[in-house]
């Protein structure tokens, strides 16, 4: 009996000590990692109008702390060296696996993500499956948008591309797609649908040269996600800051600009349920989290 | 039960009571526990429903706003790549939309007016400034392209708005679940541990019942044990008490004998006078018989002892057991082969059968069985009859089936004059006889009685190891016994002295009576002519009978001695007369038997 009872006081004590510990670790100063898919100088040219904008919105000093890959940056937060990090749909994933990442905003673009299916401007074909036998690229392999999620929605049509076509190649990124499908390299190739925007406003590419075949069902891509102890004052403080981001205001206008963004939206963790899944189905995570 | 078995009853409510109160107690906080549960769920539903409605709000709100940006945006060149033309743009009735969403903001901020989440608070006020800006934009009826930016603005805060609220919710759900998840194990817990603690009280319950029942039985066995020794300790202080009376009697009753028994012998008796003195003779022998059972009861004094077998002695009395307790008792006598043998007066174990068997026949008024047995009995200290000292006994026991006795009367049963008989049937002294003759054989006896289902007698005698006994004595011979010695009679009691003067006298004896040792003594050294007996009462004031005959024996070499006496054994056994070697003549006694013992002496002396 007094074993039982001692469990009974442990769990109750327990249980207090979750809440009891969150109080004292409350950061002043909070570091912030992002994806490291620039140089460190334009990352930081990039990020620091946001981090200024941040403290200034905020009771909070924020360190920018850069990282020299994908698994430093995973590694950076799962050993608490960094509060808040900027995460692909992967990487979150994999964060939130290893360390429990709780995600924290999204820019309006990344709640409803899309990859695009592109073949070249004059080509007639109208569906993949008239590709059939033809070369096909992704983007890298451990690309969200270029990868794992055309990968998944295309199992879940059934269609295995190494079946499907002649030769599947793998670009080193998203223009490198592009310019394959324009030049005819591959018949098929599917990019990022922003970073494509993106190419045709910056007339990389002209419309006319490629043009979107289909796009995929939408998922959640990159993500501001924050420490599972971070306090929920520090975390609504961060979290409203970014939500008040308004294009309308110039210097704002300037930093949503910089990240690719409209405007932030909260982001919550049904947001990568498909990510989640894709993710563990190439095993790159241990096992899809129930949500 | 007895009355520790009444206190210990009171312990098992105590902890009956305590148990109850653990029990109710840990009922009130399982009902608690699910109480605060459900309270819980309620608030939490409630909160749920919140974030529902707010959502349904939100998402009107949402559809309103992009109704009103369709007819405001400027397509942007990507758009046109999913689109081939431009479609017509119609200018809706924008006022009639804002005052919609106004109305839908105006509910939302109602709505959390009346749950008073800060959460909210940042974002649904970023949705009322951006509505004021449109509607501002819209009033203006400025450019195209900045009301289509306010009202983008106003989408993003409104999607933030119902995204929040969805994201809350799904946090709510979750956190339902991880509370039930924490709180299930812990009511598991619980439950388990009065489940635990229910064995175990109920473990300890039993342990302590059973160690309390120990202890009442072996207080309960304590408790009988003192009964019985206090039952003993009470006979023996009325043995005494009726010894002493009975001693007095006997002598006033050897008088009343002894004279009578002289005048009777006087021939010039009238027919009528004889006829009286015969009455008196009759009476006197009936106390005295009376006051024989009363010795017999407080110490039987003329033990016979003889080694012999009780199953013999049973067996040969049932023909006389048969007839004294009538045809409609069925009489059944058993006895073990092989008996061990007892040592004890073979009359006086008769008179204790018999009165066993009398007792048995009277409570049998309608008949019944009357079983005899004789068996061995080994006993040992932890037996049932703790009473009985370790060792071998022969044990006699008398069954009967008649109407059994209750508490009360088993505990006086052996009692002299208590009795259950009608008065004119029982003396009472017929048991109180059993147990002076069994307790003087240093045997024991013991009832079990049961109203309506008949009493046990059971007689526990110690086994002997001497040789059997081939026969019973017989009564000596009676001789001639007139005479003409000298006789010296020592008796304090003047009656008795007189009795024996007068007795001896008639049978021709020269009698010199004495009324003390001392004069006794004074006797001795004064009849040069020689004393041939000297008759010596044993308990007397100043020096007692024994040492008077020690001092008399060397003054008086040649005569033969004897004592009489109507004391109890173990008065005499302190008197010093065992030393001496010399018959006791039991009072009451009629002049025959003096003059008897007398003749029997003086002829061992003369054949020696």
């Amino acid at each position: 009996m007094r074993v039982l009872l001692a469990v009974l006081l442990a769990s109750l004590l327990f249980g207090c000590s979750d809440s009891a510990s969150n109080a004292e670790d409350q950061p002043r100063t909070l570091r912030m990692g992002v994806l490291p898919d620039q140089s460190e100088e334009r990352l930081r040219l990039r990020y620091l109008p946001l981090v200024d904008y941040l403290e200034a919105r905020t009771s909070l000093d924020i360190e920018f702390v850069p990282s020299s890959g994908y698994p430093e940056l995973l590694k950076l937060f799962a050993d608490g060296e960094i509060d808040i990090a900027n995460f692909g749909g992967l990487t979150f994933a994999q964060a939130e696996a290893a360390s429990g990442a709780e995600p924290l905003v999204m820019r309006d673009t990344d709640v409803a993500f899309t990859s695009c299916y592109i073949v070249r401007g004059d080509d007639p074909r109208d569906s993949i499956d008239e590709f059939a036998g033809d070369a096909f690229t992704f983007g890298p392999r451990l690309s969200t948008s270029g990868h794992l999620m055309p990968r998944h929605f295309m199992r879940l049509d059934g269609v295995i591309p190494e079946d499907l076509f002649s030769a599947v190649r793998h670009s080193d990124g998203h223009d490198e797609t592009a310019k394959w499908v324009r030049d005819g390299e591959v018949g098929l190739g599917v990019v990022n649908c922003v970073i494509l925007e993106a190419l045709i406003l910056e007339e990389q590419l002209s419309p006319g040269q490629i043009r979107v075949l289909v796009t995929t069902p939408t998922y959640g891509n990159y993500v501001w996600a924050v420490q599972p102890a971070m306090p929920a004052d520090v975390r609504t403080e961060l979290r409203d800051a970014f939500l008040a981001l308004d294009a309308r205001v110039p210097e704002e206008r300037a930093i949503l600009r910089a990240l690719g963004a409209n405007g932030y939206l909260p982001a919550g963790k049904t947001d990568f349920n498909d990510v989640r899944m894709a993710a563990a189905e190439l095993g790159l995570i241990q096992e899809a989290s129930a949500d | 039960m007895s009355s520790q078995a009444t206190e210990y009853g009171y312990v098992f409510k105590y902890i009956y009571g305590m148990v109850g109160i653990v029990v109710i107690g840990a009922a009130s906080v399982i009902f608690a526990f699910v109480n605060a549960q459900q309270a819980d769920r309620d608030a939490r539903a409630r909160i749920s429903a919140f974030h529902v409605r707010s959502t349904n709000l939100v998402e009107q709100l949402r559809l309103e706003n992009h109704a009103l940006a369709e007819s405001l945006l400027v397509r942007e060149p990507i758009d046109q790549m999913h689109t081939a033309a431009g479609v017509e743009q119609t200018r809706p009735d924008l006022n009639a939309r804002l005052r919609t969403m106004t109305i839908q903001v105006g509910r939302l901020q109602d709505l959390q007016a009346m749950y008073g989440d800060a959460e909210f608070e940042a974002t649904l006020q970023r949705i009322d400034e951006r509505l004021a800006s449109v509607a501002a934009l819209a009033a203006r009826d400025d450019d195209g392209g900045a009301q289509a930016g306010a009202i983008a603005m106003l989408d993003l805060a409104i999607s933030q708005f119902h995204r929040q609220h969805v994201f809350a919710e799904d946090g709510l759900l979750s956190s339902i679940q991880t509370s039930l998840e924490r709180q299930v194990p812990l009511l598991i817990s619980i439950v388990a541990i009065l489940i635990f603690s229910g064995i175990a009280a109920w473990i300890a319950i039993r342990l302590l019942k059973a160690a309390i029942e120990r202890r009442v039985s072996v207080e309960e066995a304590l408790a009988a044990s003192q009964q019985r020794v206090y039952q003993m300790q009470k006979l023996e202080a009325l043995g005494l008490l009726v010894g002493g009376v009975a001693h007095d009697f006997n002598n006033l009753l050897t008088a009343i004998l002894g004279q009578a028994g002289l005048l009777l012998d006087t021939a010039d008796q009238t027919e009528d006078a004889r006829e009286s003195l015969e009455e008196i003779v009759e009476a006197a022998l009936q106390a005295s018989d009376l006051t024989r059972q009363l010795l017999a009861f407080s110490r039987p004094q003329d033990q016979e002892r003889r080694v012999l077998d009780l199953g013999d002695l049973v067996l040969g009395m049932t023909s006389m057991l048969q007839r004294v307790i009538g045809e409609s008792v069925i009489l059944q006598v058993h006895s073990e082969p092989n008996l061990d043998r007892v040592e004890i007066d073979p009359t006086q174990m008769r008179q204790v059968i018999l009165n066993l068997a009398i007792n048995a026949r009277d409570a049998m008024p309608r008949g019944g069985t009357l079983t005899v047995t004789v068996d061995n009995l080994e006993s040992t200290d932890d037996e049932e009859h703790a009473i009985v000292p370790e060792g071998r006994y022969v044990r006699m026991l008398v069954a009967d089936t008649g109407v059994g006795m209750d508490e009360e009367t088993q505990q006086r049963l052996f009692e002299p004059f208590f009795t259950t008989k009608p008065k004119a049937r029982g003396t009472g002294l017929g048991l109180a006889t059993v147990h002076g003759i069994v307790t003087a054989a240093e045997g024991h006896i013991f009832v079990t009685s049961r109203p309506g289902i008949g009493s046990v007698f059971e007689v526990c005698l110690p086994a002997s190891d001497k040789p059997l006994d081939s026969t019973e004595r017989e009564e000596p011979a009676h001789e001639e016994i007139v005479g003409s010695e000298t006789v010296l009679v020592v008796e304090d009691d003047q009656q008795i002295r007189k009795f024996i003067t007068n007795g001896l006298g008639i049978l021709g004896y020269y009698v010199i009576a004495a009324p003390s040792a001392a004069a006794g003594i004074e006797v001795c050294e004064k009849e040069h002519a020689g004393i041939d007996v000297i008759v010596s009462d044993v308990i007397m004031p100043g020096m007692n009978g024994a040492e008077f005959l020690h001092k008399a024996r060397e003054l008086q070499p040649d005569a033969v001695t004897m004592f009489m006496s109507g004391y109890t054994d173990d008065i005499l056994e302190n008197s010093g007369i065992d030393d001496l070697d010399i018959p006791l003549l039991q009072k009451p006694f009629d002049i025959k038997a003096i003059a008897g013992l007398i003749r029997a002496e003086l002829a061992k002396r003369d054949t020696d």
